[in-house]
């Protein structure tokens, strides 16, 4: 019939489609941790000894500090010995070209649905594939490198630009901030750097790709992007994860750094696999991200939409800290069987004349447990802030939760803030109107659901906005009727 | 009806952050507030024999509950914005009338032998209080004042003392005594329990509808430093009948006072309550107030509370709905001048299908005052058909106030229909603009807007002369603390 037809058939019988192990000779640290992991990952990643340093503090730090438990999520404890903080490919190519690539390792690029050679001239994006802990291609990067926009994995801009890592690293999120950040700059093995130059409009969006390839891994990537006065970047991020019976941990720690008029819009396609209809298995997704407007009337934007995961739990922050700065929060999380999300963000208003905005959606189905909190907090200092929040939430079975902690603090009079959040379940009326004109049950939540989802899909690139609708299908399949 | 609380399904009120676990300090400071207690627990007995095991039993499980707890910090998720040092760093006593009456036998709670108090009509508090038809319970520091009380109606409700109540008919109040006592009451909600002194009891039989409402007037009075008030009030508005109850805190002059207070409230099936609560205790009076309500199928129940005045507020109202096609509306005004602090937390648990709940609640901050507002809405499994709605406004008027607002929704039931909406702001310029460019003055155009914002939840108020008192009230307050505007004149 539609076309929205044609694609549920295509996914009726898969579960979770990136659900497959790619049989790459790995490196892997014995599990545990201790200073020695410590030292071997900075060792493997040929850190100099600040870096070394900076990671001792922060696992010293990390030791002092208790595992949170405030949050709406329930799971069994972590043991932090049974995890292994390092997998590399072990063929780590010195790649001049796509065919010197693994050829397994292509294979599994195709399967998640990144065509490189036709993503380099169609869609112009260049991807930084993170496989597990290391990067392991660039492409674009020749030409990114004659605008002087650096755009590499974080390891490599340790060695090569160490001044720029020492100035920005652990400025907007410190090693002690929470106890997975502190986890996360103790261990971190790789993520993405990217250094937009004064002036520079980035011309291409950004693009890296992480995956959870080896059994009882966890992932632990950093990202810092700067941006510096003038400039522009749009940087995307995607996520899968194999399907394995046990739980992955996943900590990243991402920083953004807006200066003067710079603008980063950072964008997520969280696809991590979410453990069976039973909920046995899948990611734990405890992420710290935050970002700072630094400079006046500079602005940070925080796209994401969550599909994937046993637990998510993050809030991507902005501080507005530049007069007249920008914060923005587009935000679809979906979850369905045992999925568990607490997710939202942070809003903290330092600046004169600074606005943000908020727009989340949860969708609950299954027994998952689907939780908004957010936090606006205007400063004394920031003279005619303005927030507006809207969470809306959607219940699609009778087993799920739908929770909204929203805080608002505001400590200056000259400050408008607003906030609005609903519940409901797709409207009976609705779903009859839908199935007068022939579409069954299922094609017509999907459909409202896109609808429902619209406002935060077309922020997104366009490739990743029909990823995310895609993904959202499939997530979705299953829980109507 | 059972006796003992039945434990609750599940607790929709987050555990105690870990960190409270660990607290040294409060276990340094505990055992001397633990010996306070129990050595005025023993003095209160000789005072007042119990007529019931039963009701010694509820003081004895609330003081280990509140042992077990402590006084809770900002570290409770529950406490985050309060700051309960100004209510802790005093010693605490329960107030005791100077001279204890030595006849232990006597039934009726003792009256008051402290010389300096009235307890006459004459009383300075008398004279702000508008003459309207009204039955009234007077309490004076937490003793009911028999002469100053009056009772106009008769018929099948009981109006009077609880500790009168609990000697003469102590099976029937037990039957509701301490029966929403939940593990999760605040440390001041037990410590009432385990130390309360005379209360309202207030108990509708079946059917019956009292004429005139009932004012509760629960007035402090010539405290020492160290001296607590709690206050108990319990109403039973048993199945088809209706009342009104008007609960009214205020202190005679602006001296310190702390008052940790308990209503508990059942709504029967069919039945209706309207529960108006005005705090206006002065610059200095604490107030924690605790309200548990229990409503029952088809019972319909309305709370209005105005925080006028008070150096610390801090209420927590819950409602539970036990019985489906329940109705709760529950409508605030609160105002944070000087340096308050006026926090409301609402509670309301639809445990069952076919209920619906309307939260309102406005607020003023100024000064360096601090407004919190905590509204969460939690919806079981399984209550279907859920409406709830709440509203949470506030005005911001100086550069020092502070709003914290968390409205919250946790709902697990899939055929609902919940929203919140909350905002922060300050006076429209334009409608200041507006009103200026037609003559008014701009500190009346300020307060005409405020009185305004105010008058919505106070319109909700019958139109009766309670109504005109706490209109009156209001907008003196908002007068008062209007930036700039002492001279004006109303």
């Amino acid at each position: 019939m539609s076309e929205s037809d044609k694609l549920i058939r295509a996914h009726t019988a898969s579960e979770y489609a990136y659900g497959f192990v790619t049989d790459i000779d790995q490196e892997i640290a014995p599990k545990g941790l201790s200073e020695d992991t410590v030292r071997f990952i900075s060792a493997k990643k040929e850190e100099p000894e600040w870096m070394l340093a900076w990671r001792l503090k922060a696992f010293r730090a990390w030791l002092q500090m208790e595992e949170p438990r405030w949050q709406n999520v329930h799971y069994p404890a972590i043991d932090f010995q049974d995890i292994s903080y390092y997998a590399a490919p072990r063929k780590k190519p010195a790649l001049n070209s796509l065919d010197e690539v693994d050829p397994e390792l292509l294979r599994t690029y195709e399967r998640l649905g990144i065509p490189m050679e036709e993503q380099k001239v169609l869609a112009g994006v260049a991807v930084d594939f993170v496989m597990d802990s290391t990067s392991v291609l660039t492409t674009f990067r020749k030409q990114l490198q004659e605008i002087g926009v650096i755009f590499c994995p974080i390891s490599e801009a340790i060695r090569e630009y160490p001044d720029l890592v020492q100035r920005y690293l652990g400025t907007v999120v410190p090693a002690r901030d929470n106890f997975y950040a502190a986890l996360n700059s103790a261990v971190f093995s790789d993520g993405s750097f990217v250094y937009i130059p004064k002036g520079v409009r980035c011309p291409v969006e950004l693009s890296t790709y992480f995956r959870i390839n080896a059994a009882g891994s966890g992932q632990f990537e950093r990202t810092l992007i700067i941006a510096e006065d003038d400039s522009y970047v749009s940087y995307l991020e995607g996520c899968t994860a194999p399907q394995r019976d046990e739980h992955q941990l996943h900590a990243a720690v991402v920083e953004l750094v807006a200066l003067d008029r710079a603008e980063i819009k950072y964008s997520t396609v969280q696809n991590w696999y979410p453990g069976d209809a039973e909920g046995k298995g899948g990611v734990y997704n405890f992420v710290t991200k935050r970002g700072i407007c630094r400079g006046y009337k500079s602005k940070i934007s925080w796209t994401q939409v969550e599909t994937g995961s046993a637990i998510t739990w993050k809030y991507p922050s902005c501080i507005l800290k530049g007069d007249e700065s920008v914060g923005e929060f587009y935000s679809v999380a979906m979850t369905n069987h045992h999925q568990q999300a607490d997710t939202g963000t942070k809003m903290i208003h330092i600046g004169k004349n600074t606005r943000s905005r908020i727009v989340s959606k949860g969708i609950s189905a299954g027994r998952s447990q689907n939780s908004y909190r957010g936090l606006v907090k205007i400063n004394k200092t920031a003279e005619n802030a303005y927030n507006y929040s809207q969470c809306d939430s959607l219940l699609i079975d009778d087993k799920c939760g739908a929770h909204t902690f929203p805080y608002l603090e505001v400590s200056n009079n000259t400050a408008q803030v607003e906030h609005e959040a609903t519940t409901s379940k797709i409207g009976e009326d609705m779903l009859f109107y839908c199935n007068q004109r022939g579409l069954d049950d299922e094609a017509a939540v999907q459909l409202i659901v896109n609808g429902y989802c619209k406002e935060i899909f077309k922020q997104l690139p366009m490739e990743f906005a029909a990823e995310a609708q895609k993904l959202l299908e499939i997530s979705l399949e299953g829980s109507v009727g | 009806m059972s006796s003992t609380p039945s434990p609750p399904i599940a607790d929709p009120v987050p555990a105690k952050s870990p960190a409270l676990d660990g607290q040294s300090q409060e276990d340094q400071r505990a055992p001397s507030y633990r010996e306070q207690m129990l050595q005025q627990l023993a003095q209160r007995q000789s005072v007042a024999p119990v007529a019931l095991p039963f009701f010694q039993e509820r003081r004895d499980l609330a003081l280990a509950a509140f042992e077990r707890q402590g006084f809770p910090d900002r570290r409770h998720e529950e406490w985050k914005y309060t700051p309960v040092s100004r209510l802790t760093r005093r010693a605490l006593r329960v107030f005791s009338p100077a001279a204890p009456a030595a006849s232990g036998a006597s039934t009726a709670p003792a009256e008051s032998a402290r010389p300096s108090k009235s307890t006459t009509q004459s009383s300075t508090w008398s004279k702000w209080l508008p003459d309207f038809d009204a039955n009234r319970l007077v309490f004076v520091n937490g003793m009911f004042d028999r002469q100053a009380s009056q009772i106009l109606d008769q018929g099948a409700f009981s109006i009077g003392s609880l500790a009168q109540a609990m000697v003469e008919q102590p099976d029937t109040v037990a039957t509701w005594f301490d029966a929403l006592a939940a593990p999760d009451w605040s440390a001041f909600a037990q410590l009432n329990t385990a130390l309360h002194q005379d209360g309202a009891w207030i108990h509708v039989q079946p059917g019956v509808a009292v004429p005139h409402p009932i004012l509760i007037l629960d007035i402090a009075e010539n405290l020492q430093a160290d001296e607590v008030l709690f206050p108990r009030h319990l109403l039973v508005a048993e199945q088809g009948s209706s009342v009104r109850v008007l609960h009214h805190s205020l202190k005679a002059e602006d001296q310190a006072s702390r008052m940790f207070s308990v209503v508990e409230t059942f709504v029967e099936r069919n039945a209706s309550v309207v529960l108006d609560t005005v705090q206006d205790g002065g610059r200095a009076a604490d107030c924690i107030h605790h309200i548990s309500v229990r409503q029952d199928r088809d019972s319909r129940f309305t709370a209005r509370t105005f925080c006028l005045q008070g150096d610390l507020i801090r209420n927590d109202l819950r409602v539970r709905f036990a019985g489906e096609n329940a109705e709760c509306h529950l409508n605030g005004f609160y105002l944070a001048a000087g340096q308050d602090v006026v926090d409301n937390h609402l509670l309301i648990d639809h445990a069952v299908p076919h209920c619906q709940s309307n939260q309102l609640y406005k607020g003023i901050a100024t000064d360096q005052g601090n407004a919190v507002f905590n509204g969460k809405i939690f919806v079981r499994p399984n209550a279907q058909k859920t409406n709830a709605y709440q509203s949470n406004k506030n005005l911001l008027l100086s550069a020092e106030a502070t709003i914290n607002t968390k409205p919250q929704l946790e709902i697990f039931a899939d055929d609902v229909k919940c929203s919140h909406g909350a905002t922060s702001g300050q006076l429209n310029p334009e409608s200041v603009f507006y009103l200026q460019a037609r003559g008014i003055l701009e500190e009346t155009a300020k307060t005409l807007l405020l009185q305004a914002f105010a008058a919505e939840v106070a319109t909700e108020l019958p139109e009766d002369a309670f109504r005109e008192y706490v209109s009156q009230r209001l907008f003196e307050r908002i007068r008062q603390v209007l930036p700039g505007a002492d001279a004006q004149t109303s």
